[in-house]
């Protein structure tokens, strides 16, 4: 048969690789900052660009998009052509999706910590980012279906189906939780609210641990390891098995992060036995990746690359048994909002997709410069600096969530709270947080070896731009008579939309009714839109990422109920665009901080010297002192505009309010105003504290004030 | 809009939702079982040395160039 000559491009695969290394240690230096500004509060005081509420979702957004993102571009511009036996499908678009990226990378760093924000976890980034976003994606996908149609092997390897899982998901994922409408140029309302924005954003929060931190991993697990071990993968049967369950179960699992929240049961159900069927096709995967080294366990020892493979698919067997765990509500009822997520969603990051992309960049090095690795050594020592700084990582956080989740629930024999005071359970657990700064120091210290080597040998050796093959072309009658599996797997076309239909199954059952079924949100009529002021301090909690350290979700436990008050209902959430339940209490839930008598709620002369400097008002307070909000005048232009938006989305303010609302707003701020002034605070109407109290002190009013705040004591 | 609302409104027992989740998936399980074990073994052998099949380096034992 005659045979075809064609060029792997090397080009792309490096840009992509040096993009990781970058990018990975700016992910990674941002967490450490933030580590930091939790054990010193004060550390950049007065910065807001720094402060913990605007970093962290750079530090998040930094490690999965721009870190793992650009390792995933890398593993698979690198893998598909060869797996396929043919160049990538365009080199323009191959260079659009590199350069997009990176421009959405940085422009991510120019708006997250300068307050840009939609407000939603992992999703932070504004409508124009979001739009580019999709484009750039798009792009890909096209390049990566294109060059599986124009391939010239019969088959479409196991990697294959990953990468196409991937891309057919994120963009799914991405583009029905992102829709929103504008407000100005970087501001924007999404559409969904209360428990049903909270139930679209936890089945894309979720997804996006599943469809970019996992699936493509395991599509580049499929590649790299058999490559790296030279020996073929363990069982590809069990590889289909555990493809299709795998994207088929993880799809429905969302919900499992809204356990005993105001999400109606059925779906907290559905998401519960979803997480925990998930166990077996995740370890499907792990025993496949692990069973390939079967026989070569003599090479792990000494090749640093088996080494970082081994731990990171370990530790991906590790977190994908702890994910069906904490998806069991009575465990879930201790883990949630405390240390214990972040330490689980650290042993995936820098167990899994860390060690996998190490692993991937010392295997690429001497194949792109044609020359050894410069250090085995150096590689060898960096591995080890991963494998402990992980552990220093998340052992004490482990040991800190569980603690201070049995301080919060601890009764005295006399029925009373133990730790009635919120900032003695923190105290508690602050030097765990000081050994996470440790392990996180090692960590980066091994990434900075990594750096030093891929610089050396890019130095030592010469770069291989392209690299020549040859195969037989590939003729469609070849496989016309296929069946079964193999029929899809020669049909990349049939084969994504196929993927799609079976990812599509579970958002819908679980959409469908939430937004149709008016009983799955119960209205309560004492629930009222938020004032102008209210909305725009609202803005302003959303601009500052308050929701990164507090919740607003009282669930009905005896422990929360007492110390917060009334347990949160769906109802109570309706105008909340976006919703705020949060995620982590690294300070005391929110969500009845406008409730009068509650243990939460503090006059508005203590929330002004609060904000101005947390400490002065408890002095071991690790929440970050907020001077400019006192310092800075309310942008009120905004209000008419937003105004207008809201009732676009359906919250019932009258007809023409738009025209009269800054009225409104300036009178209620007067009103706060004139109170704080009259306790002796130099204060003028037009601050943005004054917003900001006005929103915290609505928090839970209209259903205390409805009088359904019951008494469960 | 408001029909579909209806008639899912109608729809009791939203709580038997898991059980019709995990029966979709349970048959979607075990189409994907015999599916995969109707599979010819030889070709899922093949299949699996794709990625080392390409390489000119250091590809050891099988060089399978089947097509
Ligand atoms: C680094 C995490 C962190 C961030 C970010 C943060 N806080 Fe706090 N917050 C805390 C901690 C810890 C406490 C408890 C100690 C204290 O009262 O200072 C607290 C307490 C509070 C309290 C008092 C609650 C009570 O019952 O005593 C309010 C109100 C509050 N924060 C509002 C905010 C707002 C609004 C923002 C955003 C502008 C914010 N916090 C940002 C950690 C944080």
């Amino acid at each position: 048969m005659e045979l075809q000559k064609f060029t792997y491009d090397n080009r792309i695969a490096r840009m992509f690789l040096n993009a990781t290394v970058l990018w990975g240690i700016v992910a990674m230096l941002v967490g450490l900052l933030i580590a930091l500004e939790l054990v010193f509060p004060r550390l950049t005081h007065g910065v807001s660009f720094l402060s913990f509420g605007r970093l962290r979702p750079l530090h998040t957004n930094a490690a999965i998009f721009a870190f793992v993102g650009n390792a995933i571009f890398m593993g698979i511009y690198y893998s598909l052509p060869r797996l396929l036996k043919t160049p990538i499908y365009s080199q323009a678009l191959s260079s659009i999706n590199f350069w997009g990226w990176q421009l959405i990378i940085v422009s991510a760093a120019l708006t997250l910590p300068f307050g840009y924000t939609v407000g939603k976890e992992y999703a932070e980034l504004e409508w124009p980012i979001d739009i580019a976003i999709a484009i750039v994606w798009v792009v890909f996908g096209i390049n990566l279906i294109m060059t599986t149609i124009k391939r010239r092997t019969k088959h479409i390897y196991v990697a294959i189906w990953f990468y196409i899982a991937t891309f057919v998901t994120v963009a799914v994922l991405h583009i029905v939780n992102s829709i929103s409408i504008p407000v100005s140029f970087l501001k924007s309302y999404p559409v969904y609210a209360g428990v049903q924005d909270a139930l679209v954003q936890w089945w894309y929060g979720h997804n996006a641990v599943a469809f970019f931190l996992t699936t493509p991993f395991l599509g580049l697990m499929y590649y790299f390891v058999p490559k790296a071990a030279n020996r073929p993968v363990y069982s590809y049967k069990l590889s289909i098995i555990h493809f299709w369950s795998l994207i088929f179960l993880y799809i429905w699992a969302g919900p499992h992060h809204l356990l005993y929240s105001a999400l109606p049961d059925w779906v907290q159900a559905l998401g519960v036995v979803f997480s925990v069927m998930l166990i077996a096709p995740s370890w499907g995967g792990m025993i496949n990746g692990l069973l390939t080294l079967r026989g070569a366990w003599d090479k792990v020892r000494q090749d640093p690359v088996l080494k970082m493979f081994v731990v990171g698919i370990t530790a991906y067997g590790m977190a994908t048994f702890e994910g069906p765990l904490l998806s069991l509500k009575s465990v879930n009822a201790i883990s949630h909002f405390t240390d214990w997520t972040i330490a689980h969603v650290h042993i995936g990051a820098l167990g899994w997709n860390g060690m996998l992309t190490f692993g991937m960049i010392y295997w690429l090095l001497p194949r792109l410069y044609k020359t050894k690795l410069w250090s085995v050594k150096l590689a060898n020592a960096h591995f080890w600096l991963a494998t402990t700084g992980m552990l220093f990582f998340a052992i004490p956080l482990y040991f800190a969530g569980i603690t201070q989740s049995l301080m919060w629930k601890e009764f005295t024999e006399e029925g009373f709270l133990k730790y009635p005071n919120f900032m003695e359970t923190v105290v508690q657990i602050l030097p765990m947080y000081f050994l996470r700064v440790f392990g996180g120091l090692l960590y980066i210290s091994g990434v900075v070896l990594l750096i030093i080597n891929v610089i050396k040998t890019a130095q030592i050796g010469t770069f291989v731009a392209t690299e020549e093959d040859e195969a037989p072309a590939f003729k469609p009658e070849s496989i016309s008579g296929d069946r079964g599996h193999r029929r899809i797997e020669g049909k990349p076309v049939l084969f994504t939309i196929i993927a799609l239909v079976v990812i599509s199954i579970g958002g819908i059952v679980q959409f469908v009714p939430m937004f149709m079924v008016e009983s799955n949100v119960p209205t309560i009529s004492a629930v009222t839109p938020y004032t102008p002021l209210e909305l725009q301090g609202r803005d302003i909690y959303l601009r500052e990422g308050c929701y990164n350290c507090h919740s607003q979700m009282v669930r009905p436990f005896r422990s929360e109920v007492e110390r917060y008050g009334d347990y949160s209902k769906a109802g109570e959430a309706v105008y909340d665009h976006p919703f705020q339940f949060g995620s982590k209490r690294t300070g005391p839930d929110l969500a009845r901080a406008g409730v009068p008598g509650s243990l939460v709620h503090k006059p508005n002369s203590w929330h002004y010297n609060h904000f101005l400097d947390p400490q002065k008002m408890i002095p071991q307070s690790i929440m970050p002192p907020y001077p400019w909000l006192i310092k800075r005048d309310l942008d009120i232009s905004s209000t008419p505009k937003k105004i207008r938006v809201m009732q676009a989305l359906g919250v019932p303010y009258p007809d023409g309010y738009d025209q009269i609302a800054n009225d409104d707003l300036m009178k209620q701020a007067n009103q706060i105003a004139q109170g704080l002034r009259n306790e002796g605070i130099e204060v003028d109407d037009t601050k943005e504290v004054i917003a900001m109290i006005a929103y915290i002190q609505r928090l839970g009013a209209d259903i205390h004030r409805a009088g359904s705040l019951t008494s469960t004591k | 809009m408001r029909l579909a609302r209806n008639v899912l409104e109608g729809v009791v027992g939203l709580e038997i939702f898991p059980i019709i989740g995990f029966i979709i998936f349970f048959a979607f399980f075990i189409g994907l079982i015999i599916w995969v074990v109707r599979m010819n073994s030889k070709d899922a052998d093949d299949y699996s040395h794709m990625p080392l099949d390409m390489d000119n380096e250091e590809s050891l034992s099988h060089n399978g160039n089947k097509s």
